[in-house]
């Protein structure tokens, strides 16, 4: 039986070195789309009358400089074109939705983010998780407890215990739900910081037109 | 209970107790192998269990390549991690512990092969990003994994709920076997020491008391009396001996025609008299009987007559006499009464009275009534030091004196002249050596 397993192990190492050998122009898109974005943006942000996608390619640069500048990297598969929705009232940005990945106990968890043009946390949800705590994360306490939180409020987050982020009285076991409320919040420092970096000059643009004066 | 009959009950049960230890143990043994076994197969079913669910989460990671960035070139080794990990599933369904979980283990399956035939689908359609076939077969592969792992996390938990349950139960089912074992083991030994302590006290006990019985017999020259408590086959042995010694003591002591002690009685009875005479400051007296006339009654009548009279004879004497004193039959015609306790003659005449009074009345011989004519001689001692036999030899002088003075009467050794005494002691004397010459 443990054959068996190295042998799944091994199969899974050499794909993930197939990955990092296919050229770049090899590989479609970034495995972190938004499943259906119309329904997503008008259900984060109702008022919305349109909304507008920008597609930037997210490359090795930006990947050594994020990787100099924080504790965190991005992987390989999350290099390529990636879009961000800005929603939209008459030319009024409201906000963006973001969409990120990343690797769970049970495969990978797409989350995905919805952020105010200062790039607070306004709301998310799971566009893939599983196991029992995605569901007590998701509707519990912690979600509440993210709602306006900048990236420093999320950094002081993932630096303290998490032991007030989330409702203990569920009945998922804490291990989990820890486990879990890390990967979420490592994701939206992850997703603030690459959205302004990559992303800086569109929400400048976009806020520029709806106040000049700034 | 006899010993034969207990001996066959023991062996039957000293044959089934050690064959019914042996069979518990066996059978311990055996069930502790069974839950062992049991044990070792549920700690396989959970490791492999683990192992299934690492590979599951593998597969998970490639699948989820596969459908969020169509990377459809990585479908069939995901297909394929998904097959081994279906592999080793049945493995598991099939163990004992999962018994109760088939239902959830078919749906798991199911729900597995599904995923597979997403990823297959997947190859064909995931190029297209947000199509309406797109997004339903996504929803559709999140549907089915979620499905998997919620299905996963419920057999995981039954499994080792199951476990634990077993191994507290095989714990307290080695707990009490080992229970068993030790009532097993204290119920043999148990056995063994009533075994030994029946037999000691059916066979060894007896057996030891009947031979010291025997020993003290011999030493002592006491009667044989042994009563058996229980009436087992030694038992028995001790009550027939109890009549052979009886019936032998009987021959040796006892004058057959008479029923009267005898001579080798009389000497022993005399010895022990005389020996206690200190102690209670009495006198003995020794009566000397002799027949009037018995050989002419014998030779008249014949011997058969004879006998009759001196059966009668002794049955007369024996009625009259006090129960502390002994009448022997020395032989022939000659009879002796050991008078003990007696304080002087007038306690003898009392007696000797008694013994006339009853002989008054004729004996019926058949053939004619005889009166019975004795003649007595009496000799008295108070001393412990008179040997038995000068006290038996004045009693027979002074019987003699009583025969050759008319018979018919009675005559004390102590009343006879000193020439009378010496004479008789030389005639005495005389036939003590021709008898010693003669044995």
């Amino acid at each position: 039986m443990r054959v068996n397993t190295n042998i799944s192990y091994i199969v899974f190492l050499f794909s993930l070195a197939a990955f990092t050998m296919v050229p770049e122009y090899a590989v479609g898109k970034p495995f972190c789309s938004l499943r259906d974005p119309t329904q997503q943006i008008f259900n984060v942000f109702p008022q919305a009358t349109n909304y507008k996608s920008v597609v930037h390619n997210i490359d090795n640069q930006a990947k050594k400089e994020l990787l100099s500048q924080h504790d965190f990297t991005i992987h390989s598969k999350e290099i390529g074109r990636h879009t961000v929705f800005f929603a939209l009232q008459n030319e009024i940005p409201l906000g963006l939705i973001h969409v990120r990945t990343e690797s769970g106990i049970w495969g990978l968890t797409e989350i995905v983010w919805a952020l105010d043009m200062d790039l607070n946390i306004i709301d998310f949800n799971f566009q893939r998780c599983r196991g029992s705590s995605c569901k007590s994360i998701e509707d519990g306490e912690f979600k509440d407890k993210l709602r306006g939180k900048s990236l420093g409020d999320v950094l002081g987050l993932l630096k303290g215990s998490g032991d007030n982020l989330y409702d203990n009285s569920a009945d998922t076991p804490l291990q989990a739900k820890e486990s879990l409320a890390q990967a979420v919040l490592r994701s939206a420092v992850k997703t603030i910081i690459i959205t302004d970096k990559i992303w800086r000059e569109d929400i400048a643009e976009l806020n520029l037109k709806n106040n000049p004066d700034k | 209970m006899k010993i034969k009959n207990s001996i066959a009950l023991y062996t039957c049960v000293i044959t089934l107790i050690p064959i019914l230890t042996l069979l518990l143990l066996l059978s311990t043994f055996r069930t502790l192998e069974i839950g062992l076994s049991s044990l070792s197969e549920d700690a396989v079913v959970q490791k492999e269990f683990l192992a299934f669910e690492t590979r599951v989460k593998h597969w998970f990671v490639i699948s989820d390549l596969v459908m969020a960035s169509s990377e459809t070139y990585l479908a069939d080794d995901a297909m394929n991690m998904g097959e081994s990990a279906l592999n080793s599933l049945k493995f598991i369904c099939n163990a004992s512990i999962s018994k109760n979980l088939t239902e959830s283990c078919n749906e798991l399956v199911s729900e597995m092969k599904s995923i597979n035939q997403y990823l297959f689908r997947a190859q064909g359609i995931l190029e297209v990003v947000n199509s309406p076939t797109t997004r339903s077969l996504l929803v559709e592969y999140d549907k089915a994994s979620e499905e998997v792992v919620s299905l996963i996390q419920m057999i995981e938990k039954s499994i080792t709920n199951e476990k634990n349950k077993n191994t507290r139960i095989w714990k307290e089912k080695r707990e009490s076997l080992i229970i068993y074992l030790w009532v097993a083991g204290f119920v043999n030994v148990l056995f063994v020491f009533a075994c030994w302590r029946y037999i000691s006290t059916l066979l060894v006990n007896p057996i030891t008391e009947l031979t010291e019985a025997a020993k003290s017999c011999l030493d002592n020259r006491k009667t044989f009396n042994l009563a058996m408590k229980k009436p087992t086959e030694v038992g028995d042995l001790a009550k027939s001996i109890n009549t052979f010694v009886t019936l032998l003591d009987k021959r040796a002591y006892y004058d057959p025609l008479t029923d009267l002690p005898n001579r080798a009685y009389f000497n022993i009875e005399l010895k022990k008299q005389i020996s206690i005479l200190k102690r209670n400051k009495m006198k003995l007296a020794l009566l000397f009987f002799d027949l009037d006339k018995f050989k002419a009654i014998n030779d008249t009548y014949g011997h058969y007559i004879g006998d009759i009279l001196l059966v009668s004879f002794a049955e007369r004497i024996n009625r009259c006499i006090r129960s502390k004193d002994t009448f022997v039959r020395l032989g022939g015609d000659e009879f002796i009464l050991i008078a003990v306790d007696v304080e002087g003659k007038n306690d003898v005449e009392k007696i000797i009275k008694k013994i006339y009074l009853e002989l008054m009345p004729p004996v019926d011989l058949a053939v004619v009534k005889h009166s019975i004519g004795v003649s007595i001689g009496i000799s008295m001692t108070d001393s412990s030091s008179m040997s038995s036999s000068t006290l038996l030899k004045q009693a027979d002088s002074a019987l003699y004196w009583s025969k050759n003075n008319g018979r018919n009467r009675h005559h004390y050794f102590d009343d006879m002249s000193e020439e009378e005494k010496e004479n008789d002691v030389i005639e005495g004397d005389v036939i003590e050596s021709v008898n010693s010459a003669r044995s």
